[in-house]
């Protein structure tokens, strides 16, 4: 699954370490997010829509729909 | 910061008193029983084995009556995914598992080899810790 996690925190100047912070989880897991290797659970994603204030689907594109 | 524990304040001096009653009282039990199965020398063997058990004892006694007070858990913790490895890592170890247990009966029934069970219970103790040890730095190297 394809997401604008990176390109979306980079726009806020934010460290993964600070996204990390901000959302509970670990580093290595807001890389592995980014990297797409790590589809987030559901909480984890509404927690990420309300980080950057958008919708989940602003942020993640399902495979089938690229 | 993150995958993570967070430390409050210390825990009363009762529960470290409790954990050290109960982590002695218990390998001192577990020598007193296994000193029962011994002929002979049974003083040693009730001092190696609680000796050799003390410390897993005592860390299970900090377990019990220390750790509320030191830790808590994260709300977050299945967000990680370092537990997502963990689960493929234990999940793959247990399948492993299942094969090497099916194989080696097959091999001791073909062969009429004996091993003694407590030899063989270490060995397959040792092969699944270190079958998930490997398969979680696997995936911790791949998601790097």
């Amino acid at each position: 699954m394809d997401n604008r996690i990176a390109e979306r925190r980079g726009d806020r100047s934010w460290s993964q370490a600070h996204l990390a912070q901000l959302l509970g989880v670990s580093r290595q897991t807001v890389i592995s997010i980014e990297r797409g290797r790590f589809d987030p659970s559901l909480p984890l994603a509404f927690r990420l829509a309300a980080v950057f204030e958008c919708r989940i689907e602003d942020l993640f594109t399902p495979d089938a729909l690229e | 910061m993150t995958t993570r524990t967070e430390r409050r304040r210390k825990a009363p001096p009762s529960a470290y008193v409790a954990m050290l009653i109960t982590g002695a009282l218990a390998a001192a039990a577990l020598g007193g029983v296994a000193a029962l199965f011994y002929a002979e020398n049974r003083l040693m063997v009730f001092t190696v084995f609680a000796v050799c058990t003390a410390g897993p004892m005592f860390a299970l006694s900090w377990f019990v009556f220390v750790s509320r007070y030191m830790v808590t858990s994260d709300p977050h913790a299945e967000d990680n995914v370092e537990g997502q490895w963990y689960d493929k890592a234990t999940s793959g170890a247990f399948h492993d598992f299942l094969i090497v247990a099916g194989l080696g009966c097959v091999v001791l029934a073909l062969t009429r080899f004996e091993i003694a069970g407590s030899t063989l219970l270490v060995l397959l103790l040792v092969f699944i810790m270190a079958d998930a040890a490997i398969r979680y730095a696997v995936l911790n190297r791949r998601g790097a």
